[in-house]
């Protein structure tokens, strides 16, 4: 049963690096758009797709809130925003200057830590028993990341402004293999760690204080998981953009389907996310070839209805 | 020995629990009573470990608890709190298995049976009622307790006949003293709002108001001037042996 979610990832890449704008191809040894354009994308599909999904199960875990992701508690806003930090001054004064290509997940990935320890601090100052406060101090870092966003954007030479316009909207086209190798670098310790703390989150579902009456060092556990998921967070909106719904809805669906026990969750967000990802990348290629529409667009179209269908059908089985 | 010194609790100003000195031998059942707000829960969490008192110390057979590391707590001490929520859709099964060590299947399901939530094992918590809840969080901590792997000492139950019927009242109660006979050196303290069950199950009171220790002895000397003055309300204790049982009841005049 394990098994199954990763067969279908592997059948939906092979049918991802068939099919694009330039036909059906099949696989052919010596072809460049399957092995530079097609093969790059995909991966970068499967990686941010596992990344996203995974991390959501985990933030859902620790805030014992189906609601939380990345993107809600302005980690992935946060990220933006150091991003835009970074890039948009260094294209002013160096417009020629390659390592700013280099320096964007850093500053993004700065940006996401810096929002998650907001969010860290606060809730230590204020007692983390009250999740929904932590979820809406979230918000409200949202909005003022989002904010800064925005008067950097108005701030900056236009072709900056384009640039960073563009990524915020999310897109997997840029994929080299030195992203690939980063974003692996990031996700593969970070997975390892979660594998780790799954059954503490199931623990943590008890509340605070039971989790800890049974052992759990919940200060560490929360510690650890938001700096890694903002990190994994941070690395991935660096390289592709914001990319909404993944870490929100895969999890939500993985939990309907197989239950809420963490460590089965994390098994199957990582196929399934990135199948989903994929999948919706894929639709963004295809759909209206030769151009594409963003990413982002896809997962909200395909995500949000799906989410309150799923929010419906759940509400009928419970009464 | 379970004893308590000068164990004294501040949150925000307030102070909660003040100098309580007490102490529990080993193989008794400890009865915390008190009117709402008199510091129950605050000394169970305290007792637990949870909550570090501001002063004063708990040691549980001459090891001081908050000396110990987390993990040796958690192996030491079972703690049920007042109430028990779980954030997911966890099925009854799945909350029963959550614990410091994962029990035995077999242990697990002794316990559900025990508290008669064996039946309900694939569904999901949530759509079970408040009672059936509270037994499964019972059979959780019951399953932990008789754990191979667990050396568990002290059993801290705080409300654990919320919303029980009168049968599973007498099951959790009747559990509680089986597993205390089962080993030396066991304790459990519980706190309970029904000073009768408080009076003939358990073998010593604490009767705590505003922090402060009331009472503390055998349910035998508790007086209707002690009750009436903390609770404020007009009390009658009735004390009789039935079939061999002696029993104590305590009703409004």
């Amino acid at each position: 049963m394990r098994i199954l979610p990763w067969l279908f990832l592997l059948l939906l890449v092979a049918l991802a690096l068939s099919i694009g704008s330039a036909g059906l191809i099949g696989f052919d040894s010596q072809s460049a758009v399957l092995w530079q354009i097609r093969l790059p994308r995909v991966l970068m599909a499967v990686l941010v797709g596992a990344a996203l999904a995974s991390a959501g199960v985990m933030l859902q875990g620790l805030l014992r809130n189906p609601l939380a992701e990345p993107g809600l508690l302005g980690i992935s806003a946060g990220a933006a925003a150091g991003a835009a930090f970074v890039v948009l001054p260094l294209r002013l004064w160096f417009p020629e200057l390659d390592i700013v290509h280099w320096l964007l997940p850093l500053g993004a990935a700065l940006g996401a830590l810096v929002f998650a320890s907001i969010i860290l601090l606060l809730s230590e100052r204020f007692g983390w028993q009250d999740n929904v406060a932590v979820i809406l101090c979230g918000l409200a870092l949202n909005a003022l990341a989002m904010a800064v966003v925005g008067a950097l954007l108005v701030l900056a030479d236009p072709l900056a402004t384009r640039e960073l316009l563009f990524w915020n909207l999310g897109s997997l086209a840029r994929a080299s293999q030195a992203d690939l190798l980063l974003l692996l670098a990031v996700l593969a310790p970070a997975v390892c760690l979660w594998w780790r703390l799954a059954r503490q989150l199931d623990l943590l579902s008890l509340g605070n204080e039971a989790a800890e009456s049974a052992g759990v060092d919940t200060q560490r556990v929360r510690r650890q998981l938001l700096i890694s998921v903002s990190l994994v967070a941070g690395v991935a909106v660096a390289l592709t953009g914001m990319i909404g719904f993944v870490g929100l809805v895969v999890p939500h669906m993985l939990r309907l389907w197989k239950g809420p026990a963490h460590t089965s969750l994390l098994a199957l967000a990582l196929p399934c996310g990135a199948g989903f990802l994929l999948l919706a990348d894929t639709v963004a290629r295809v759909a209206i070839a030769p151009a594409e529409l963003p990413i982002g667009v896809i997962t909200a179209l395909v995500g949000a209805p799906f989410f309150l269908w799923l929010i419906g059908w759940r509400q009928r089985g419970l009464s | 020995m379970l004893s308590v010194t000068g164990l004294g609790l501040k949150k925000s100003q307030r102070v909660l629990l003040d100098g309580l000195d007490w102490q529990l031998s080993s193989g008794q059942i400890l009865a915390v009573v008190g009117p709402n707000g008199a510091g129950k829960s605050s000394l169970l969490k305290c007792l637990a470990g949870l909550w570090p008192s501001t002063s004063g110390t708990v040691s549980l057979a001459d090891m001081e608890i908050t000396s110990l590391s987390l993990t040796e707590r958690a192996g030491q001490l079972a703690w049920l709190p007042q109430q028990s929520q779980v954030a997911f859709d966890f099925t009854v099964a799945q909350v029963v298995a959550l614990g410091p060590q994962q029990a035995h299947i077999e242990v697990m399901q002794a316990a559900m049976r025990a508290f008669g939530v064996l039946e309900y094992a694939d569904r999901s918590i949530a759509e079970l009622s408040g009672g059936q809840q509270q037994r499964v969080h019972l059979a959780r901590v019951f399953s932990q307790l008789n754990s191979s792997l667990a050396a568990v000492q002290c059993l801290l139950l705080d409300e654990p006949l919320n919303g029980l019927d009168i049968r599973w009242q007498q099951r959790c109660l009747a559990e509680a003293r089986e597993w205390l006979a089962e080993r030396p050196q066991r304790y459990v303290v519980m706190a309970l709002h029904d000073l009768g069950l408080a009076a003939s199950r358990c073998d010593q009171v604490l009767v705590l108001n505003e922090g402060m220790i009331e009472f503390m002895g055998a349910p035998e000397a508790l007086s209707e001037e002690l009750l009436e003055k903390v609770w404020q309300y007009p009390l009658t204790i009735q004390r009789g042996n039935a079939d061999n049982n002696y029993r104590t009841l305590v009703y409004p005049k």
